[in-house]
């Protein structure tokens, strides 16, 4: 028993690698392809990387959420603005040197958070200890303790939409 | 901590987000399209995301605030991208391209 377990947990970190490695191939194309098309594909990739991890952080509603807002509506909404504009010739007039000058702003900040993610002393709660949580500790949580947050973003939303319509419809009679 | 699987462990999720978060600055600079900017963006939101995911399951796994930041992070994501979109179609029309260094006067 505690070895077929065993050989579950094993499985399970195998795939997990399987997605690290899909997340991080999928952020790489996003972030250094030339065509805007593979971009977003190379988004897509990723952001279904990150629901995989949400799921291993016991989250399946936050997962699915991911999914359907990332893959469904975000990357559909930048394939629509890849074919409305058409930036599919990037100029790339960049030397070589200036290529990895642009390395430098990256790797900075992530040099400085590395050191603080391993120099913190994490105080960890032991897995287990507590129930798993569940959609509907969001759903109490969001309408109870976090109401105003909530109607502030119904607000941001509203704001948004409108301002997006007219936005785009502007100088459409000139 | 007893458990040795990678899967488990709070400081693999922190370092891919801070691979993320390096990578996403990095396309942001790197791209000249306002498209490829917006999505360099959603590579950093969503590596915020996952560190709000990964301190809330290992550090206060009694409470949802983790998974609510989250949701309110990808709301907004959602809700920039649409307005990414339509500043892009704006500008598209105004300019015939997307380039960053063609916009780059105001009308005044």
């Amino acid at each position: 028993m505690t070895d077929s377990l065993f050989d579950l947990r094993i499985a399970g970190e195998i795939i997990f690698f399987i997605f690290v490695g899909v997340s991080i191939a999928g952020a790489v194309i996003a972030v250094f392809s030339k065509r805007m098309t593979r971009a977003v594909l190379g988004l897509a990739l990723y952001a279904l990387g990150i629901a995989v991890f949400y799921l291993y952080l016991g989250s399946a509603f936050i997962s699915v959420m991911q999914l359907l807002i990332y893959v469904g509506a975000i990357c559909v909404v930048i394939a629509f603005a890849v074919m409305l504009a058409d930036p599919s010739k990037q100029s790339d007039k960049r030397g070589v040197i200036k290529g990895l000058l642009v390395l430098i702003p990256g790797i900075l900040p992530g040099l400085g958070l590395g050191y603080l993610v391993i120099k913190t002393d994490w105080i960890i709660v032991p897995v287990g200890r507590f129930p798993p949580l569940s959609a509907a500790d969001i759903g109490r949580k969001l309408l109870v303790e976090y109401c105003l947050v909530f109607e502030v973003i119904s607000l941001i939303f509203l704001v948004a939409v409108i301002g997006s319509v007219i936005v785009a419809r502007m100088g459409r009679n000139e | 901590m007893n458990s040795v699987l990678l899967s488990e462990q709070l400081i693999t999720y922190l370092a891919l987000a801070v691979f993320f978060f390096s990578l996403g600055i990095v396309g942001l600079v790197r791209h000249r399209t306002l498209i490829g900017m917006l999505i360099s963006v959603e590579l950093i939101l969503n590596a915020a995301g996952l560190n709000f995911m990964a301190i809330n399951r290992f550090l206060v796994p009694d409470s949802a605030t983790g998974w609510i930041f989250t949701l309110f992070i990808m709301g907004i994501a959602a809700a920039e991208a649409a307005i990414v979109l339509s500043i892009i179609v704006a500008v598209y029309r105004k300019y015939r391209s997307a380039d960053v260094d063609d916009v780059c006067e105001l009308k005044g």
